[in-house]
């Protein structure tokens, strides 16, 4: 078991440290079962596929997230504001809630990459996730014909 | 949740049936990093916020890219997806045999009123199986404008036909089901396998019983009738049941022997088989059965019992011609629908009151149906070996 120390320090794949109180930082099924298995004195834990920019805006969102007395518009103002980023760093923050098995927070991003493509021409689309497009004109006529109706 | 490490595998396949085409696809796709440029958004997100999308939607994003197309049309995605979204529809009979759609809740429903050419034979999976009077049988997918015609049926049909589609969920099969009388009450039964694309005959079934409703009710892989002794006995004695991934036959005891055994009505709530029970015709309540499945024990549970608007007592009339309820997985609250002549009743989940009445007087729904992304003409055994065959050259290497 771990030692009994208030914080616990996440340390990212650049070697960038994250003091957390322990009380947030449990509320991390990944953390919490780490915290119980892993047997070491210090109370730094290693997050080998997290980088340090990725991770400050975790450690963000987890802390306005468990802020005491934060009301419901407070949240939803601050995530507004935490979602406007780039759509690659966007990707970067759905893989590290993937990695801590943050399920809110995956479901934020998710919801976040629907909104940006919702509605929107194929171009946009792929535009959002970089995506070239491979078909040959002939081939996307075709494509597209198959399934005329859903562009209607 | 969606099985990742399987998909992954498929995936696998899938790029090996391609092979070195999507090389460079492939790298950006299982090279595990948490780095990313906007050029190269890994497959795994991809593939979570696609499977979020509704039907119409994901036919739209099939001109994305060539992988798109192929990730959006895998039978694990299209199963996943289907799992995970049920916007569900009702079926209505339109002029000249077309079908009309309308979401679930219409505040009225206007349509005229007409004979109905095609008879419905079953929905599953958003797939509707149809049968119309020169014999003709389709599976058609309404959501994506898709529909197969099926070889002609072995067997000339008589009035006394009954029918069933089902879902094998071992083989990702559709199979259709055509009971007709044989001799001496027993039942010839013609099985066709949408994998196959073939009708398979099976003589001398079901000695003794006869089976009620025609179309069969479709639960959790088992097709499911109501049945009694001869066809001069309109009283349910029992439940008939097929398997449709083994093919076998099996029966039920019914919940209860009640004062009228003809008001017995199939359905399905959630993923359990379930009956109504009205005592009779004149009954203002109906009983909610569910059959609770524990392994090998199944036993059946009353639920709860629904009490109709005062003025619904005139649409009891006909027991076993509407014998379905469903419901509703896109609701939290899980509601119960009912079908009755000229009217939809919806009950809440949770508190099963009544909370909405849909007049559809003239056009009473044939069918409800979730939407979905199956495609009836993408089940060619063809399609699978050449994955399979691919798949064992990757092993050798």
């Amino acid at each position: 078991m771990m030692s009994l120390g208030k914080l616990i320090t996440l340390k990212t794949n650049d070697n960038e440290e994250f003091k957390l109180d322990k009380t947030v930082a449990v509320k991390l099924e990944i953390i919490k079962n780490i915290v119980q298995d892993v047997d070491c004195t210090s109370n730094v834990i290693p997050l080998p596929n997290i980088d340090g920019k990725t991770m400050t805006k975790v450690v963000k969102y987890w802390k306005k997230h468990s802020e005491e007395g934060v009301t419901e518009v407070q949240l939803k103002n601050f995530d507004q504001d935490f979602l406007k980023m780039s759509h690659s760093e966007l990707h970067d923050v759905h893989l590290a809630a993937k990695y801590l098995d943050d399920n809110q927070l995956k479901e934020v991003i998710i919801q976040e990459f629907l909104d940006r493509i919702k509605g929107k021409p194929i171009e946009e689309i792929r535009e959002v996730f970089g995506i070239v497009n491979d078909y040959t004109p002939e081939e996307e006529e075709e494509v597209r014909r198959e399934n005329a109706w859903a562009f209607e | 949740m969606f099985p990742f490490v399987s998909f992954r595998d498929w995936i696998h396949q899938a790029i090996h049936i391609v092979l070195l085409k999507f090389f460079s696809w492939y790298d950006f796709v299982f090279t595990p990093t948490c780095t990313t440029t906007d050029s190269e958004i890994p497959n795994e997100i991809i593939t979570d916020i696609l499977l979020r999308l509704p039907p119409k939607s994901l036919l739209k994003c099939m001109s994305v890219s060539k992988s798109w197309h192929q990730l959006i049309s895998s039978p694990d995605f299209v199963n996943t997806h289907l799992k995970l979204n049920s916007i569900h529809r009702v079926l209505f009979p339109g002029i000249n045999g077309n079908f009309n759609f309308s979401s679930l809740l219409p505040s009225t429903v206007q349509m005229g009123s007409i004979a109905l050419i095609s008879s419905v034979v079953g929905t599953t999976n958003g797939l509707i199986c149809l049968y119309n009077y020169k014999g003709e049988i389709y599976i058609w997918n309404p959501t994506i404008s898709k529909s197969k015609k099926l070889l002609n049926l072995p067997w000339n049909s008589s009035f006394y036909m009954k029918y069933g589609f089902g879902y094998d969920e071992s083989r990702d099969d559709y199979k259709a089901l055509f009971i007709d009388d044989e001799s001496d009450l027993t039942y010839v039964v013609n099985i066709y396998s949408l994998r196959t694309d073939s009708w398979k005959t099976l003589h001398d079934q079901l000695k003794g019983v006869f089976l009620i409703n025609l179309p069969a009710k479709f639960v959790n892989g088992k097709l499911y009738w109501t049945a009694s002794t001869s066809f001069c006995d309109i009283n349910v004695r029992k439940i008939i049941s097929f398997d449709v991934a083994a093919e076998t036959w099996g029966s039920l005891e019914l919940p209860i022997c009640g004062e009228d055994n003809s008001n017995f009505k199939l359905g399905a709530v959630g993923n359990e088989l379930s009956m109504i029970y009205t005592a009779n015709l004149v009954a203002t309540t109906s009983d909610v059965w569910i059959l609770k499945n524990s392994g090998l024990h199944v036993s059946w549970t009353k639920q709860f019992t629904i009490e109709y608007p005062q003025n619904a007592g005139i649409h009891m009339g006909s027991p076993t011609t509407y014998p379905f309820s469903t419901h509703l997985r896109h609701s939290t609250k899980g509601d119960i629908l009912l079908s009755l002549p000229g009217v939809i009743l919806i009950f809440g989940g949770s508190t099963t009151k009544l909370e909405h009445t849909v007049d559809v007087v003239g056009c009473d729904p044939v069918e409800f149906y979730a939407e979905s992304i199956v495609n009836p003409l993408r089940f060619l055994e063809k399609w699978y070996t050449l994955g399979v065959r691919e798949l064992s050259v990757e092993a050798i290497i």
